[in-house]
């Protein structure tokens, strides 16, 4: 049965690894093998362009004389995304009326304009169709003239968009307010003002055959393992696909554990948490058109790090994290564990709550199991409506739902109150660790049936194969449960709890390659000697 | 990739055999046993059981309000069996659910019943996984069922009234009520035997309901009731039993019968020292007690030396004469070593021992024992001086 299915999976692997056949039409992801030149005669290039725009409404083509009439020319761009004041001040508004004036030469290059009549800062000589198109399509203006084979891209790119806001998720009370946005020049530039250090790495990528979205790979040179960055460019040139519309695309093409439950990459929305997992020497990955940018390696101790860990005081933090922790456990195996007791081993509840657990119980027509899994699923349901309603129908959806699952089901007698308790509990837990919510909600129902069959005998192995199965992934080469598994004790400063800052010497280990220092010794907290201070009468 | 499907595989299968969902019942398919009482049944030979259940639905919770009031929150029901098994498997034919003996508090056995034997009733509640063995063990005065009939008015569970009441018995009465778990221990030692508190309804006035009472201990012969320690020399089975701590000693100083003394005992010792000259075996019993002077009636000073002396000699007088009143008893009236003597010289003496040890019901009674007290008053309260100066 297994090796069958295993047999399955290997075919379907087989077949996504066969090279992809291109259709008949304009593709970009391969240059090489439809490399148009550029034709000298204006009115080749213009059929062209035509025919490959197929007169989409958006695409403007506008035929022009230089100067004087001593040749004419072609710019193209799309409406919308090309900065209309740009074109005709800079462009149209230059060549029409600067060239032709006394002191012009008489043969009129594109050098020529180039150089000396378009006063525009991004201006770049092509000879491919291709990269004319492509130009295009990002909001930059080609320039074509009669009677030379190479064209101009001069950078005319704006579109609407929106600005730096504060992210909806990953909410700090003390930090940062901004957030990353859907624009990537916008994200680069936030990072860049973070990390003011020559050796910040932004290497660029075009990912998606017909998106072409802009990626870029971001990482310290000094820092980052080589062989980490190596390999997450080799996983990111493998990819071939036609559209990148969320760095999720990517998430699940480069993770190394696309079959698990748990995560192996990380994102995040916020620029100062982007900088603080470079500047710990992972590689970084931000993509145009979403605020989510990837970090890696992932470690699932990183579940429990949160930005404002690090802007707080330790000892509050430390604490935090242990109560993180502990609602991990509660919200994966909580209602598992119920039902485990409450069917198979009574004799565990404290007598007085056993009472009080068989009362409410009493009358209630369905099983524990059932119950809960009735619960679990209506729990879901309702925070799946909530969360993708609009906000106004949302409030009535959770009303409803606290209704329905608070007080008439209780007084109803169908779902029992202890079980409420239970479930409240269970989400409210699943709140505090964002990064880990898919899976324990995931992990959830197979504990509580093992946990309603077998007991907690059931429980206990589902835990065990849950940590083996950890043990057992990695990300990018760092193995996903360090640094308790291996155990690394250096790197334990700050996991469970976090050391001040002043004792958070190394980076982490695993994915820190030259094990440089971050912080300068001796900078822990003591009252000044009253030779430092220097004056010490008072 | 292949191996670790099969170890997948073969996890799976063990599961299967480590646990099964035979014994899964569910919370509201259980009735909980609050109390077990075994009498002697009318046919020779079979003992009734009575149980004594919750009804969830009647408990009412302050907070919650909720529940009716109406009716007991607690059901009792008889069935009778040749063995405990077998009534329980009788008592299923009178109830809905399963019974459930893990919350068990109180086994209460009838003096007829504990009078023929305890031995074939007790074997269960040791063995069967299901009982729990922390229970009391209480032999009633007349019919265990009436101690479970009966309704307390503090709590909505008698039950857990009498439970209550047995655990909180330190500070306060001389009871020697032990648990199934030290009571089958010493049911099953060569030379103990066992003891516990007895349990009895008393009639307060005309016209009201009985009250349940802790009174006196049982003391047992092997398996049987032997008889019944009254309350001065239940005190006396405590102290020599190591179980009198945070008692109340009470002495006086002599002359009017006026000036008592009560001493909070805070801390109590208690040594048995087997001694041999040549073929003859006797025991030391040497006792110490710290007390702290909670009251006198009285007007001594404290103050003196002397008189916190003689103050500690009569009160050790009085653990030692209750102390012997009760080997008096158990020695010559029940011949039953409920102190653990034998045993004690069995550590000693091992070889002197067996020789001793078939003949021990011929020995304990003729056996000499020296009772050593000594009493040590640690504070004299908040005061010094007595209430009234003088007189």
């Amino acid at each position: 049965m297994f090796r069958y299915i295993w047999r399955k999976l290997k075919i379907i692997k087989m077949i996504n690894q066969l090279p992809a056949i291109h259709g008949e039409t304009f593709q970009l992801s391969n240059p090489r093998s439809l490399q148009i030149p550029i034709s000298k005669i204006l009115q080749e290039n213009f059929e062209r362009i035509s025919s490959i725009f197929h007169d989409s409404p958006d695409v403007v083509i506008r035929k022009f004389f230089i100067g004087d009439g001593r040749a004419e020319a072609l710019i193209i761009n799309l409406e919308g995304m090309s900065e209309y004041k740009l074109i005709n001040e800079n462009i149209m508004g230059s060549l029409m009326r600067v060239v032709g004036k006394p002191g012009t030469p008489k043969e009129i290059t594109i050098e020529y304009l180039k150089n000396s009549a378009i006063n525009l800062n991004g201006i770049k000589e092509i000879t491919a169709m291709e990269e004319a198109v492509e130009a295009v399509l990002k909001g930059n203006t080609a320039f074509f003239m009669d009677g030379s084979n190479v064209a101009l891209i001069i950078k005319t790119q704006t579109w609407e968009h929106r600005g730096v806001q504060q992210p909806e998720t990953e909410i700090n009370v003390r930090g940062p307010r901004e957030g990353f946005t859907e624009t990537l020049s916008v994200n680069i530039s936030q990072v860049r003002r973070k990390i003011k250090d020559p050796n910040l790495r932004i290497e660029p990528i075009k990912l998606g055959r017909r998106t072409r979205t802009e990626v870029c790979v971001v990482y310290i040179e000094d820092i980052a393992d080589p062989k980490i960055v190596a390999e997450v460019w080799r996983r990111l040139r493998r990819i071939d696909i036609d559209a990148v519309l969320e760095s999720g695309y990517i998430e699940e093409l480069i993770e190394d554990a696309p079959l698990s439950v748990f995560p192996t990459v990380g994102n995040t929305e916020t620029p100062d948490k982007f900088a603080a997992k470079v500047l710990e020497g992972r590689v970084g990955i931000l993509f145009d058109g979403t605020p989510f940018a990837l970090t890696v390696p992932y470690l699932f101790v990183e579940s429990f790090q949160v930005a404002e860990d690090y802007y707080s005081r330790s000892f509050f933090t430390s604490l935090l994290r242990i109560i993180r922790i502990t609602a991990l456990h509660i919200t994966i195996a909580l209602p598992a564990l119920y039902v485990a007791i409450a069917t198979f081993h009574p004799n565990v509840i404290p007598e007085a709550l056993l009472r009080t657990i068989s009362i409410t119980r009493e009358g209630v027509p369905f099983p524990a199991f059932v119950e809960a899994l009735l619960m679990g699923f209506f729990y879901e349901a309702f925070r799946e409506g909530v969360v993708h309603m609009p906000r106004s129908v949302g409030q009535s959806v959770s009303l409803v739902g606290a209704l329905i699952l608070g007080e008439a089901a209780v007084n109803a007698g169908v779902i029992s109150p202890i079980m409420i308790i239970i479930f409240s509990l269970t989400a409210v837990m699943g709140f505090l660790l964002p990064p880990q919510t898919d899976s324990a909600t995931l992990l959830r129902i197979p504990i509580l049936i093992m946990g309603s069959f077998f007991g907690l005998f059931g429980v206990l192995w589902s835990y065990v194969f849950v940590i083996i199965h950890l043990a057992s992934i990695r990300s990018f080469g760092a193995p996903y449960m360090s640094p308790f598994m291996p155990l690394t004790v250096k790197d334990l400063k700050d996991s469970l709890i976090r050391l001040p800052w002043s004792m958070l010497k190394t980076r982490p280990r695993v994915v820190d390659w030259k094990g440089s220092t971050r912080i300068a010794d001796g900078l822990g907290s003591s009252p000044p000697t009253a030779k430092e201070s220097g004056d010490n009468e008072l | 990739m292949n191996h670790r499907i099969i170890l997948f595989a073969i996890m799976l299968c063990s599961i299967l055999i480590c646990a099964g969902c035979w014994d899964q019942v569910e919370l509201n398919k259980r009735a909980i046993i609050v109390a077990i009482g075994i009498d002697k049944a009318e046919q020779a030979g079979e003992i009734t059981l009575t149980l004594q259940s919750i009804i969830p639905s009647k408990l009412t919770f302050p907070m919650r309000g909720g529940g009716s009031q109406q009716g007991r929150a607690v059901r009792v029901v008889s069935a009778s069996g040749k063995t405990v098994l077998e009534a329980l498997r009788n008592y299923k034919q009178q109830t809905d659910n399963q019974p459930y003996l893990q919350e068990n508090r109180l086994l209460v056995i009838g003096e007829d019943l504990a009078r023929e034997g305890v031995g074939p009733v007790m074997d269960f509640f040791i063995r069967s996984p299901e009982s729990k063995t922390r229970a009391w063990v209480l032999v009633s005065q007349g019919k265990a069922r009436d101690i479970l009939e009966w309704q307390s008015e503090i709590r909505q569970v008698p039950a857990d009234f009498i439970d209550e009441m047995l655990k909180n018995r330190i500070n306060i009465a001389p009871i020697a009520a032990e648990d199934i778990h030290q009571f089958i221990l010493k049911l099953s030692s060569q030379s103990s035997a066992p003891t516990t508190s007895g349990i009895e309804l008393v009639m307060q006035k005309k016209n009201l309901p009985p009250e349940v009472r802790i009174f006196g201990t049982a003391v047992f012969k092997k398996d049987k009731l032997a008889g019944w320690l009254d309350l001065e020399e239940t005190r006396g089975l405590l102290w020599s039993i190591h179980q009198f701590d945070n008692g109340i000693l009470e002495t006086n100083l002599g002359g009017d019968r006026t000036r008592n003394v009560a001493l909070q005992i805070i801390h109590s010792g208690v040594k048995i020292e087997p001694t041999r000259n040549k073929d003859k075996i006797a025991i030391k019993l040497a006792i110490s007690a710290d007390g702290n002077l909670s009251e006198q009636t009285g007007n001594v000073k404290l103050t003196d030396k002397k008189t916190i002396q003689s103050l500690e000699q009569k009160a050790a007088a009085v653990i030692r004469q209750e102390v012997e009143s009760t080997l008096h008893k158990c020695q010559l009236e029940y011949n039953s070593d409920v102190f653990g003597f034998g045993e004690e010289i069995g550590r000693k003496f091992p070889k002197r021992w067996k020789a001793l040890q078939s003949i021990w019901d011929k020995e304990f009674p003729r056996l000499r024992i020296q009772v050593v007290t000594k009493v040590k008053l640690k504070s004299t309260g908040i005061i010094n001086d007595p209430v009234l100066i003088g007189g």
